[in-house]
């Protein structure tokens, strides 16, 4: 059954780039070189906005290009990398150049913060990160406590909650339910802990199929706000079980991405 | 024993699939690890959970090793692991992992996210990801380091993403994992050494302590000339390796033959089988 039109969040891209206000948390779901928001992103690079304050879980090509187009100023990451195939450039170099500004996570600490947004909550405890340089970063937001029932030392991790998140799903309802095939990552957190979420979908439907439920993850409509058809929005990253990554251009990319007039043009065609 | 010809990353994967226990997960975060916990599962440890580079196809059979992972293990993945959950059993000391390192020091410490100085890194890796969760969930840690040189085997390493002695006083019922076995291009390593520190366990044929010695920053004892030699592979572990789970090569990846030409031939390759099958 189609939503009726006053119940659709069907938007475009330049409707997403909107949303987004000056000093504003934009996260990305997926995981490096996996479902990544690339089109999304790319969407992002070529708008007037900058200085974002941006969060990834696992970072891939969606951040790079961000950096690459300087358009981050703060970065909150656990893993920014092309998995297997290497280092992320941009990153690399702009970190390397003193530019961009990060705050570190582990894993397990990104998802802490995602959950402790998600319950609303001041902080949740963790042991992860404990006795780790993470706790002593001149941007850790981390807390050393000693648990008020058992003394025992833990770290307190304050909420990450982003105004945007933006995860690229297989497929959409224009009311917004929505199904990833592949490895959710820590997406169903992050919408969780957004106060706006933009799904882009390989395809929008006028029904979400129950074939393939069984080991999918499903987004309800409930934590999703908008819905933007981006067939092939995951770029040269994987798309199980739509696409596989694209090794030749992942190999170009990461030979001519830190070229800022190669960049531009790469991401007027993403 | 066996007299095959066989390459150092056979030898290594052989060794490596000698540190995994059952009814846990077996997780390599590199090639070879990878494939360590696919022989160990075929071999030695049948009840191992596999799950690779996607967790929405975990506990598959054994299947070869592929670029796109998730087109073959689908077939026979039981569940799709999401990562709250993944993190409850590395909470309750269900994971079993290879990490490769890029800088291990004298202690046990590891660093996989900047070399240099943090705020302005010399070199800027992949953050610490995983390491500092694993910490406080494995029993131990073991790793994976490609070349052994001082500029991987160091004093210190520049930034702490694992520790190896615990920096904090023991409180609560929580014990941070110990550094496991460390493999390298040259041996097989621990820290049973004087106050934890890292000795060798075995040296890989031809290799020599004094090669090793001068490839690391920091002094070791020395094991003296009856020294063990890591164990060559078997001719039924070339055999899975080989036949079974690496039949395209890609474990030559992570050899002196790596490269974007070895990466895009192996993936020209994979498309092609596809398109026939």
């Amino acid at each position: 059954m189609t939503a009726p039109d006053n119940m659709s969040k069907r938007i475009d891209f330049s409707e997403m780039v909107a949303l987004i206000g000056a000093d504003d948390l934009v996260a990305f779901g997926g995981g490096g070189l996996q479902r990544k928001p690339v089109a999304a992103a790319a969407a992002i690079a070529r708008s007037n906005l900058s200085g974002l304050d941006v969060a990834s879980f696992l970072g891939g090509p969606e951040v790079d290009l961000l950096i690459g187009m300087k358009k981050i100023r703060r970065l909150h990451f656990a893993f920014v990398g092309f998995d297997m195939f290497g280092l992320a450039p941009n990153f690399r170099a702009a970190r390397q150049r003193g530019e961009l500004e990060i705050v570190e996570y582990s894993e397990g600490l990104m998802m802490t913060a995602y959950e402790a947004a998600a319950k609303r909550l001041p902080f949740l405890p963790s042991r992860f990160g404990l006795g780790t340089d993470l706790v002593g970063t001149s941007t850790s937001v981390f807390r050393q406590f000693s648990c008020p029932l058992t003394g025992e030392q833990l770290l307190a991790v304050p909420p990450l909650a982003p105004d945007l998140a933006i995860v690229h799903v297989n497929e959409a309802d224009e009311a917004g339910n929505a199904l990833i095939h592949s490895d959710a990552f820590a997406d169903m957190l992050l919408v969780q802990a957004a106060s706006k979420v933009v799904l882009t979908a390989e395809r929008i439907v006028a029904e979400i199929p129950s074939e393939r439920r069984g080991r999918s993850t499903f987004v309800s409509r409930l934590w999703v706000d908008h819905v933007i058809e981006a067939p092939g929005g995951g770029g040269f990253s994987a798309v199980f079980p739509d696409y596989r990554f694209d090794l030749p251009k992942i190999l170009d990319y990461q030979k001519n991405a830190t070229d800022e007039a190669w960049l531009s043009q790469h991401i007027a065609m993403a | 024993m066996t007299d095959t010809a066989y390459t150092l990353e056979e030898l290594l994967i052989a060794r490596m699939s000698k540190e995994y226990r059952g009814g846990r997960l077996g997780v390599g975060a590199t090639i070879l690890s990878d494939l360590s916990a696919r022989l160990a599962k075929t071999l030695y440890v049948p009840d191992l959970f596999l799950t690779t580079s996607s967790r929405a196809a975990a506990d598959p059979e054994v299947h070869a090793k592929a670029l796109s992972e998730e087109w073959t293990l689908d077939a026979t993945a039981k569940m799709s692991l999401d990562w709250e959950q993944m993190f409850r059993m590395i909470a309750q000391h269900k994971l079993q992992i290879w990490i490769g390192a890029v800088q291990l020091d004298r202690t046990g410490g590891s660093n996989i996210s900047v070399i240099g100085d943090w705020q302005r890194p010399r070199a800027q890796l992949i953050g610490a990801r995983g390491i500092p969760d694993d910490l406080w969930g494995c029993e131990r840690l073991n790793y994976h380091i490609r070349t052994h040189s001082p500029k991987s085997f160091v004093e210190k390493v520049d930034f702490i993403c694992g520790f190896g002695r615990s920096p904090l006083e023991s409180s609560g019922s929580a014990h941070p994992a110990r550094p496991g076995v460390v493999i390298s291009d040259l041996g097989v390593f621990d820290y049973g050494g004087p106050e934890g520190t890292m000795q060798v366990v075995s040296l890989h044929p031809g290799v020599s302590f004094a090669t090793v010695q001068e490839r690391t920053g920091f002094d070791l004892p020395d094991p003296g000339p009856d020294v063990a030699v890591t164990a060559a592979p078997t001719s039924e572990e070339l055999r899975v390796i080989r036949e079974v789970i690496d039949p395209e090569g890609l474990r030559r990846l992570e050899s002196t033959e790596g490269g974007p030409k070895l990466m895009l031939e192996l993936w020209e390759r994979e498309l092609a089988g596809q398109a026939v099958a």
